[in-house]
């Protein structure tokens, strides 16, 4: 008895699971679940499919070089059984998984170092060039509007159509100076602060 | 023939070649003959003249054939076929899983052949 690696997806195939395919030329496909099965049925190809191990290593999602990864292979001749060497491995097999998951979660961490930083970056670009669809003003700012100089409703709405607290969006880094056509037709300049500094920098 | 039920399409029995057969059929004409073989002229487009190894499908013209040959169909199957089919052994390799088939050292079988000798 064997536990079989998935053609399509790489999971292993216990005995008992999944689906294994003959094709007429005798070539054997194991299958761990009907989602591998029908997928292959659809002549997809698994280095394609963002779900499989072969395309997570493909795209260095996953760690491949390490010497824990040396252990497992599938021994084609067998072995005489001895209890010492069995418990040995036994032994062996937690001790390298152990390891194996401690240095996978380092990998994890230093792929996605720096995530933080582009989603702020990206976060950033988004405002700047969507600014114009904000509300201008902002709900704690009606609130404390309202408590503090005791404002309705009404008046708050007057307020914030006049764009009296409207703030202006600021401009990150190196923008060039933009106009911005509202929704409701006025148009605002932006980044005319960062005009000097661009000058300097051109220089 | 126009099936576009998916389902329909996924059935066992009406599979077609897979990426890697085309492949072997391409390198090896013998391949190519042996899969041919397995049908009877009669039953095929035009007694089987017309035939496209890269999508293992037979036309009924000459012409069609070569309409065919400048489909896109076709020269995305072709760009499909450059690069190497996947296989069992690429799926093992992704999870770390080599094939070992070297014998156990001598040594260690000698040792064990003798602890048996010795407690009989």
């Amino acid at each position: 008895m064997r536990i079989e690696t998935c053609y399509f997806c790489s999971r292993p195939a216990y005995p008992g699971k999944g689906i294994m395919f003959c094709r007429n030329d005798a070539k054997q496909f194991r299958f761990c679940r009907s989602k591998c099965h029908k997928n292959f049925k659809m002549k997809r190809n698994p280095r394609k499919l963002k779900w499989t191990k072969a395309f997570r290593k493909a795209a260095g999602k996953e760690m491949t070089v390490d010497s824990t990864l040396q252990f497992a292979a599938r021994r084609n001749v067998p072995v005489r059984y001895n209890r010492e060497l069995v418990a040995q491995t036994l032994r062996a097999m937690d001790r390298v998984s152990e390891i194996r998951a401690k240095r996978e979660r380092v990998f994890a961490k230093r792929r996605l170092a720096g995530r933080r930083a582009q989603e702020l970056a990206q976060d950033r670009r988004l405002v700047q060039t969507h600014g114009h669809l904000l509300p201008r003003m902002r709900g704690s700012e009606k609130r404390r509007l309202a408590l503090e100089q005791g404002l309705d409703k009404e008046q708050i709405e007057e307020l914030e159509q006049q764009g009296m607290v409207a703030e202006k969006s600021r401009v990150f880094g190196k923008e060039k100076i933009r106009q911005k056509v509202r929704v409701d037709g006025g148009v605002e300049v932006m980044g005319e602060g960062e005009d000097d500094t661009m000058e300097v920098d051109s220089d | 023939m126009a099936v576009i039920n998916k389902r329909t399409l996924t059935k066992t029995r009406r599979k077609i070649r897979d990426i890697d057969q085309i492949k072997a059929d391409l390198l090896s004409p013998k391949h190519l003959a042996q899969y041919k073989e397995s049908f009877a002229p009669e039953d095929l487009p035009d007694l089987g003249k017309w035939y496209c190894t890269e999508c293992a499908k037979w036309f009924e013209s000459e012409v069609n054939l070569v309409v065919h040959r400048k489909g896109k169909p076709h020269r995305r199957r072709v760009k499909q076929l450059q690069e190497e089919p996947y296989t069992q052994k690429e799926a093992e390799a992704a999870i770390g899983l080599r094939t070992d088939n070297e014998r156990p050292s001598q040594t260690m079988e000698s040792a064990i052949d003798n602890e048996i000798t010795m407690a009989t």
